[in-house]
């Protein structure tokens, strides 16, 4: 049996959890919400055996030597209710380190900290692991960011790991910058075919996405996607590099240049992988049954 | 708060609470030193750097030794716009502190602002490891002992308050909980760690017990320089157990070997490879 711990209104837990039923693959979802806003749990680490979860209408044992497929998602910081911002943090930090440390088979095994969050050091870490990676500056200093963005096409994203899609700035928005607005993070844009690339063990999954626009996710954009097979290097690089972060799963953003270069944007830990896995046949999907051991 | 940083004029940057009297302290110790320090808040200090990364290398401007006491989130956000810029700012130093080539005490690892040290003792055991680790549970409602010996409590703690109590007393707040077995008998003994210098709070004779080793030892492994670290000693003086390891150590902790961890900080924040 797979265990899938998340959200219930998690698109990527909810396409997980719709193949693996279709294809008889046993599932439980341990819905996070609903422990968090009527159930309980008990949790003991080193796990003794009697670990269990139980939400407002059924109790689940938790199996130490159990398959657990996990997107963890805290939601502390959106309750209002002190309790509720309590319960969750306590659930999420409890959970996470029980999961840490069980024999089974866990993807991705929480405590392996990414530093995907935080863009600066997560682009130096892939430039650490032989990527190339566009140049970028951190910064709240107008004449800074102004003299960056007037080097290069730039594009601005967030510095920590918070969902937004990028857009393109000119040079002249950063002369009257106010540093309090600050910091921003600035990359040099690269122009060319986007690619993702999922890893799950040694498998890859990756396709090449053509848009009209600079973020291809955002809405209004002419797209093509197209399956596509990664240079043999890049595919190991990959697969080694996902193993060097400690994790089985990893979906990663590369452009690839005019000249066919591949310029890495990020490695994610925790990829929301469903609308490429539809595309790509549920090959993603039935890769992470597989490594879950079912 | 505003700060104009002058980079020559400034030697050293304290991220903390105003109310955090190590941080304080250490204040007090580099300006009586003679060194030009500034204690300031998360955001005013993140603002100040730059961080280029160029062909996958990172540079920090300015480059300063920081000491690092930063306050955690408030539990409840005030809004998502205030919270997104204070998450902005958060990783922005984050990354100038981890990057950068002064000394940084903490230095951040892997993202994380207390190395590998976990909210549960017996996870951080476990990621040292060690292998005689202690129970504990974790529970959304009080959890009830197992069998254990009278000599033994079955101690109880609120995660919302942080008060423990000895089963049956409950300790003050709502939950959730963890609990663990501990000895009545235990004595207990805390060693500060900076890089491989070590002190023992106390001078009963524990020599046998490597107390000061195995400190550092721990530490490093837990990929952190300054700590305290707290062991539980059996009432015959032959045992010790990890009880607890502190990345932000309090004033209280640390006032016992202040006057032999002062100098040793001074060293470590303000010469190149400080770290004995």
């Amino acid at each position: 049996m797979i265990y899938v711990i998340g959200l219930d209104s998690d698109k990527t837990v909810l396409h997980f959890l719709a193949h693996a039923r279709k294809n008889r693959v046993d599932t439980t979802l341990v819905s996070l919400r609903d422990v968090a806003a009527g159930g309980s749990w008990q949790l003991t680490i080193p796990d003794d055996g009697n670990s269990s979860i139980r939400t407002s209408d059924s109790s689940l044992s938790l199996n130490p030597e159990g398959s657990y497929y996990c997107r963890i998602i805290d939601l502390s910081r959106l309750q209002q209710d002190l309790l509720q911002v309590r319960k969750w943090r306590s659930m999420i930090s409890s959970l996470s380190a029980w999961l840490e440390h069980i024999p089974g088979v866990v993807i991705n095994r929480p405590g392996i900290e990414s530093d995907n969050f935080c863009k600066p050091l997560h682009e130096t870490t892939l430039g650490r692991l032989g990527f190339k990676v566009p140049a970028s500056i951190t910064s709240s200093n107008a004449s800074i960011l102004h003299a960056f963005a007037n080097a290069f096409p730039t594009i601005v994203k967030p510095v920590s790991g918070v969902l937004s899609s990028t857009r393109l700035v000119d040079a002249s928005e950063f002369l009257d910058f106010d540093s309090r607005r600050g910091p921003v993070h600035l990359q040099q844009y690269i122009s060319g075919t986007d690619v993702r690339a999922h890893v799950i063990g040694e498998q890859v999954h990756a396709e090449g996405i053509r848009s009209s626009g600079v973020d291809y996710r955002r809405p209004g954009n002419a797209v093509q996607f197209c399956p596509c097979r990664l240079p043999e290097d890049m595919h190991h690089k990959i697969v080694s590099s996902t193993k060097c972060f400690g994790l089985t799963f990893m979906g990663w953003d590369f452009k690839v240049d005019s000249s066919g270069e591949y310029w890495c944007l990020e490695a994610n830990p925790m990829p929301g992988y469903s609308v490429y896995d539809i595309r790509a046949q549920f090959g993603i999907t039935q890769a992470l049954i597989s490594a879950l051991g079912s | 708060m505003t700060l104009s940083l002058n980079e020559r004029a400034l030697d050293l940057l304290i991220v903390a609470s105003p109310n955090d009297l190590v941080a304080r302290s250490v204040e007090r110790l580099c300006t009586r030193a003679g060194y030009s320090v500034q204690l300031t808040d998360l955001e005013t200090v993140s603002r100040l750097f730059s961080i280029s990364v160029k062909d996958g290398v990172a540079t920090t401007q300015p480059d300063i030794p920081l000491f690092l006491r930063i306050p955690p989130l408030k539990e409840k956000r005030d809004s998502f716009d205030q919270e997104f810029l204070h998450g902005e700012c958060f990783v922005t130093l984050l990354a100038a502190a981890s990057l950068c080539k002064s000394a940084v005490v903490n230095r951040p690892f892997r993202a994380s602002l207390g190395g590998r040290v976990a909210q549960s003792t017996s996870i951080t055991a476990l990621r040292v490891p060690i292998s005689d680790v202690r129970s504990e549970v974790f529970s959304d409602t009080i959890p009830a002992p197992p069998e254990h010996q009278s000599s033994e409590a079955w101690c109880v703690q609120d995660l919302g308050t942080f008060e423990t109590a000895e089963w049956p007393a409950k300790p003050h707040g709502t939950g959730p909980y963890r609990a663990k077995l501990s000895s009545r008998e235990t004595g207990y003994e805390m060693v500060t760690v900076l890089g491989k210098e070590t002190w023992r709070a106390t001078t009963v004779d524990l020599d046998h017990l490597e107390l000061q080793n195995r400190s550092a030892d721990l530490v490093a492994k837990l990929q952190l320089t300054f700590a305290v670290v707290t062991w539980a000693i059996t009432p015959t003086l032959s045992d010790a157990t990890l009880v607890r390891v502190d990345a932000y150590p309090s004033l209280s902790q640390v006032a016992p070997v202040w006057s032999d961890l002062g100098p040793s900080l001074l060293r470590v924040l303000f010469t190149k490879n400080g770290f004995r």
